[in-house]
């Protein structure tokens, strides 16, 4: 296999990888905001009292 | 001739962008220690407020300006393949930014312009921050023409082709740089300068911060476009690949460009005069940008895993061991996307508009700004230097193991430091103060955090006189070779029309901007504020 193809091959491979990457980071902010927002923020109550 | 020219002018613009940065990390080491307490002999909040002003200028506004401007010349003569469009007019774009450089160092350095990188009014500062400011501002436009019109003219000599990637991307950035200082050019011209000249005696803060506030933002966008030119065109060949998707990769610099500017109200939140339907409305743009943010992630992310599949790794996540990791430029990728992650998450807590209450004026803000900004951003513009000072030199680098040691350095100290400063900012410790130490228990219970910002700043320091010795030696003792490369200019995919020029996209810009600031300007007017109108008319 000449190295032109090789790299085609590669680069025509969906990029299952990335796709579980990016998932993984997004489950990751989603749940740090829910704790911030329900864990953190709400729990301080209203201003003022 | 015009290839020295244009290195030249590029190494020119570099040498003051990076001058900037090592000197101001030397201001940020010093903010660090005095701000912490726990060095009685250097608390004085005069010497804070003026080394802070100091740091965020020559970081916000000098570096970022100068490198941009190097970047550009460099991009638009490689990627094109053409000369450079008129020099006489580059150059004078340099002096007069040097000359504003010049003209605001004074002041800032006498502790007379002690008004931070926002400088929000009422603060006031000397008259000749705010011209040297403007003549920052004036002379990157020269460079924003001279991109523009090498983009219109490359076009119109090859009808039908498809302008590399990296200039339509910095192309893209010229434009977004014109109407995103706008704001801040009517602002200074309008409102500062009048008022510090004493033309007038008083301002309208609100209108002031207003138009602050649609340049602050998108001048985010103005410093990340050319870290994501570097991560689009110049990562994947490092790795060993290429490009995962050119059409990907446009639509996010058409997305950054269009999103980016009408989103500024997301700073102020906080403040009265604004109505909260028109900064629920930049909420939404705000977030609407994280869909460039992302494509950019993916698009970056499966080019580098194409190249590790390329290079041996198998199986779902064994093509990240497989990168080349001692290649400064991919490390410096991988390295400013995982920043790219941590100051993101901090971003959407920043916008979301009701938990921006808990975070506002906080630690936590710098925290996320610098990890940003400092971390994502700089670490590429490390990378491009890199990678440029030997074409630019003529010489090799001078080591790369020092320059990988220089970036991990650079991302362990970045997140020793914004981790901590992110826990202050939920502990309630606000930003923007010269001393911590009130002595109470709550204030004591600040110290471990203090700490260890002072060890991260210790490092970032560390690495960044690292930095800027490598570049010296690398241009004064580096081993003579022809390195010319070209910047990944290979891009001409047949990108449709609509992601090959900015007429659309223009056009769309200002019905957005008029959209959201039309009326939120125009009622400092028909609400008759106190002295909104220009000159005190």
């Amino acid at each position: 296999m000449s190295v032109e193809h090789e790299h085609d091959s590669a680069h025509e491979e969906a990029p299952r990888g990335t796709w579980v990457l990016l998932c993984l980071v997004a489950l990751g902010m989603t749940a740090a905001w829910l704790f911030l927002y329900f864990g953190v923020f709400l729990p301080r109550g209203q201003l003022g009292q | 001739m015009n290839d020295a020219t244009v290195n030249r002018l590029t190494l020119f613009n570099f040498w003051v962008a990076f001058g900037a940065f090592g000197l101001a990390c030397f201001f940020g080491m010093y903010q660090v220690l005095e701000r912490s307490g726990l060095f009685t002999f250097l608390q004085s909040p005069a010497a804070y407020f003026a080394s802070v002003s100091t740091h965020g200028v020559l970081m916000a506004f000098v570096l970022t300006t100068f490198f941009i401007m190097g970047f550009g010349y460099h991009t638009a003569a490689r990627s094109l393949r053409r000369p450079l469009w008129n020099p006489p007019l580059a150059w004078a774009g340099y002096g007069v930014c040097v000359v504003g450089v010049a003209l605001a160092a004074i002041p800032l350095l006498l502790g007379k312009a002690s008004v931070l990188y926002t400088f929000y009014p009422p603060i006031q500062a000397n008259v000749f921050f705010y011209l040297g400011a403007t003549l920052l501002v004036v002379g990157s436009w020269f460079w924003c023409v001279i991109m523009l019109v090498m983009f219109a003219q490359w076009k119109r000599d090859r009808p039908g082709e498809t302008v590399p990637l990296p200039m339509f991307a910095t192309a893209a950035n010229a434009l977004l740089w014109l109407w995103t200082s706008a704001g801040v050019a009517l602002e200074s011209v309008f409102q500062l300068l009048p008022w510090a000249l004493g033309l007038t005696d008083t301002i309208d803060v609100g209108l002031a911060r207003t138009l602050f506030a649609w340049t602050l933002h998108p001048i985010v966008y103005f410093w990340l476009i050319p870290a994501y030119i570097a991560l689009y065109c110049y990562v994947p060949q490092a790795a060993g690949g290429k490009l995962f998707s050119d059409v990907l990769a446009r639509t996010a610099f058409v997305l950054i460009l269009v999103l980016g500017l009408p989103i500024g109200f997301h700073h102020l939140y906080m403040d009265p005069e604004q109505g909260a339907g028109w900064k629920f409305l930049h909420m939404v743009g705000t977030f609407a940008v994280a869909i460039p943010t992302l494509l950019t992630g993916f698009t970056v992310i499966a080019s580098l895993e194409m190249a590790g599949r390329k290079r041996g790794g198998a199986g779902l996540f064994g093509w990240i061991g497989a990168l080349p990791w001692k290649n400064p430029m991919v490390l410096a990728a991988i390295l400013s996307l995982l920043m790219l992650v941590l100051g993101g998450f901090g971003g959407i807590v920043n916008a979301s508009y009701a938990m921006n209450a808990m975070v506002h004026n906080t630690a936590w803000v710098p925290g996320h700004f610098h990890l940003i900004f400092a971390g994502t951003v700089i670490t590429m513009y490390l990378a491009v230097a890199y990678k440029l000072w030997p074409e630019l030199c003529g010489r090799r680098l001078y080591s790369v193991d020092l320059a990988l040691v220089q970036l991990w350095g650079w991302f362990i100290g970045m997140v020793i430091m914004t981790t901590p400063w992110h826990i202050l900012g939920l502990l309630g410790q606000p930003r923007r103060i010269s001393a911590v130490q009130y002595n109470s228990v709550l204030t004591l219970s600040w110290e471990p955090y203090e700490l260890a910002m002072i060890a991260g700043g210790s490092i970032l320091l560390a690495s960044a006189c690292l930095f800027v010795y490598l570049l010296y030696k690398t241009q004064t003792a580096g081993e003579k070779v022809d390195a010319r490369e070209d910047a990944a200019a290979d891009s001409n995919h047949g990108a449709p029309a609509w992601l090959n020029g900015f007429a659309l996209w223009n056009r769309l810009i200002l019905v957005l901007m008029v959209l959201s600031y039309g009326y939120p300007i125009l009622q400092f007017f028909l609400l008759k504020t106190h002295s909104p109108t220009a000159w005190g008319y």
